[in-house]
């Protein structure tokens, strides 16, 4: 008993230990959406806003806004911009992709270990129960 | 246990905790009313649109406009608006596009499409979400009633087992109590029932032959026969078409379709199931080889059958509370089934006989769900039931006595 009770707090730490870090992926798989999220809507409007870009002809204006500042800028220029802001975002968003897909593996190996954990600890309080 | 099925009665709780189904359900119901602010804000965003474009459509109607001009956070001046047909419009991600009137009100068309189809793809979530709510919250309700859920064995031998993975929708709450009579009645039938099959593999080659010459006549047959036999309701398939569909409600047109048959003989078979019960209970000692004379024969004794074999039904429908998995081969295969249990047993029988010979061709088929036991038979009862129950009640009649006197 007395050996067992250390082994077996052990063996709760250790459940703990894996407990909190499967808590902490699952935050980071929670962030990761969040971004996701943030990164597609983005997206979705950059692609509007180059569907009306293509719309215009050639003689409109078209300004940005930088800051407090409305500066003209031209067509082609503006959709090269908005062209290459697409193309950052889906990039982005692809990386966060692989980074959730490797975080939810991590997750369910966590999970799984700690399934062990908590078998081995309830098998050790049965043989603790018996003697 | 009898030599029944053997079978678990788990409570729902066990299998869906009435808490959690609940918790479930809260949860889906927070989700949902996630979704209607969003919804609600994104009407609101159409609703400003609308006001846009009319908007832009009406300032250009004039040079210039008298309007307060609103200076600082609480002071105005009187000014003027001009340039009434010069529009900078916001494209999105800081890109301003100078427009005209129309320009502009064509951009924010465009927009409030897209908000439209955002709109209903958000509804459409919302439906799914709230069906899922609807099935938790049931879920939980039924878990709290306690209803339980019976799983019994299926096995695969002459005897008819009671197969149904548990689903929640078995309520036989009854069933739970008292297993131990029902096995034991079970099994009894299910002795029966053999013997029964076997007789009826002998008939049914007899039968394909006489029934492959009267389904032509019996589809002429069945059209024109009228017979009032409103117990019968779904019983013969031929004659009681009419009768069937005015006391059933369902179509009973056997002949027509035998796609529809399928689903009026479910209806058929709930029917006739008391009926079949009743049977049941009289001939307690050989329902196996009634039902296998009643396929081959369904015609006359039908309706007899049918009151008697609504104890037949009812009995096999106790016991057999998950074995309406299949009702398809079962109605064809109980109506003639119950017709035999009658024919076949003694004192019912010959009732029976002078019942069905009284005149009435309901086709009896009390359902009894053999689909496990005579699968082979369902073909022809197919073509059985194609042919109702040969228009000749005399022709069934002998091949009855006939299957009697085999017996």
């Amino acid at each position: 008993m007395a050996s067992s009770s250390p082994a077996l707090r052990e063996l709760q730490r250790d459940l703990e230990n894996q407990a909190n870090a499967l808590s902490k992926i699952q935050k980071d798989i929670a962030k990761n959406h969040q971004v996701r999220k943030q990164y597609t809507i983005q997206l979705g409007e950059n692609e509007l806003v180059l569907k009306e870009l293509e719309l215009l002809n050639e003689s409109a204006n078209v300004y940005k806004l930088i800051g407090p500042v409305l500066v003209k800028q031209d067509l082609a220029e503006a959709k090269a911009n908005v062209k290459k802001r697409i193309e950052y975002i889906s990039a982005e968003l692809k990386r966060l992709d692989g980074t959730l897909q490797d975080l939810e593996d991590k997750q369910n190996s966590k999970k799984e270990s700690i399934l062990k954990l908590q078998q081995r600890i309830q098998t050790v309080q049965a043989g603790k129960a018996k003697s | 246990m009898g030599d029944g099925a053997k079978g678990t009665v788990t409570s729902l709780d066990a299998l869906f905790p009435a808490k959690e189904a609940s918790r479930a359900a809260r949860r889906v119901e927070e989700a949902i009313s996630e979704r209607r602010g969003e919804l609600r804000r994104l009407r609101g965003f159409a609703a400003d649109n609308a006001a846009l474009v009319s908007l832009v459509q009406k300032l250009p109607d004039e040079l210039s406009h008298d309007i307060m001009v609103p200076f600082g956070g609480a002071a105005f001046f009187p000014g003027r608006l001009i340039h009434t047909n010069e529009f900078m419009v916001l494209l999105g991600e800081g890109y301003y596009a100078e427009r005209t009137a129309k320009q502009t009100a064509e951009i924010l068309r465009r927009r409030g499409k897209d908000l439209e189809a955002q709109i209903e793809s958000l509804k459409a979530t919302m439906l799914d979400l709230e069906a899922e709510a609807k099935f938790f919250n049931s879920t939980a309700a039924e878990a709290a009633e306690g209803l339980v859920e019976i799983r019994e064995d299926y096995v695969e031998e002459n005897q008819e087992k009671v197969s149904e993975p548990g689903s929640p929708s078995s309520k036989h709450e009854d069933s739970s109590d008292k297993p131990n009579d029902k096995d034991e009645e079970y099994a009894r039938i299910m002795a029966r029932l053999d013997e029964l099959e076997k007789e009826e593999s002998e008939a049914e080659s007899e039968l394909e032959k006489e029934e492959s010459v009267a389904e032509s006549a019996s589809r002429d047959d069945e059209e024109e026969d009228d017979a009032g036999d409103v117990d019968a309701a779904p019983s013969d398939e031929h004659e009681d078409e009419d009768e069937v569909e005015d006391a059933v409600g369902s179509d009973e047109d056997e002949d027509v379709s035998e796609d529809d048959t399928w689903g009026n003989r479910e209806t058929k078979s709930v029917l006739q199931k008391t009926r079949v019960q009743e049977m049941l209970d009289l001939t307690a000692a050989k329902p196996p080889a009634d039902y296998k004379q009643v396929h081959e024969k369904a015609a006359i004794v039908e309706t007899k059958v049918q009151s008697a074999a609504k104890a037949v039904s009812f009995n096999l429908d106790n016991e057999q509370s998950h074995g309406q998995q299949k009702p398809h081969p079962l109605p064809p295969e109980s109506r003639y089934s119950a017709q035999r249990t009658e024919g076949t047993l003694g004192s019912t029988s010959s009732q029976i006989q002078n019942i069905s010979s009284a005149g009435r061709k309901a086709f009896t088929g009390s359902v009894i769900e053999h689909d496990h036991c005579l699968p082979p038979i369902q073909s022809p009862n197919i073509t059985s039931l194609e042919e109702p129950s040969s228009s000749n009640p005399s022709k069934r009649v002998s091949r009855f006595k006939m299957q009697k006197g085999n017996r």
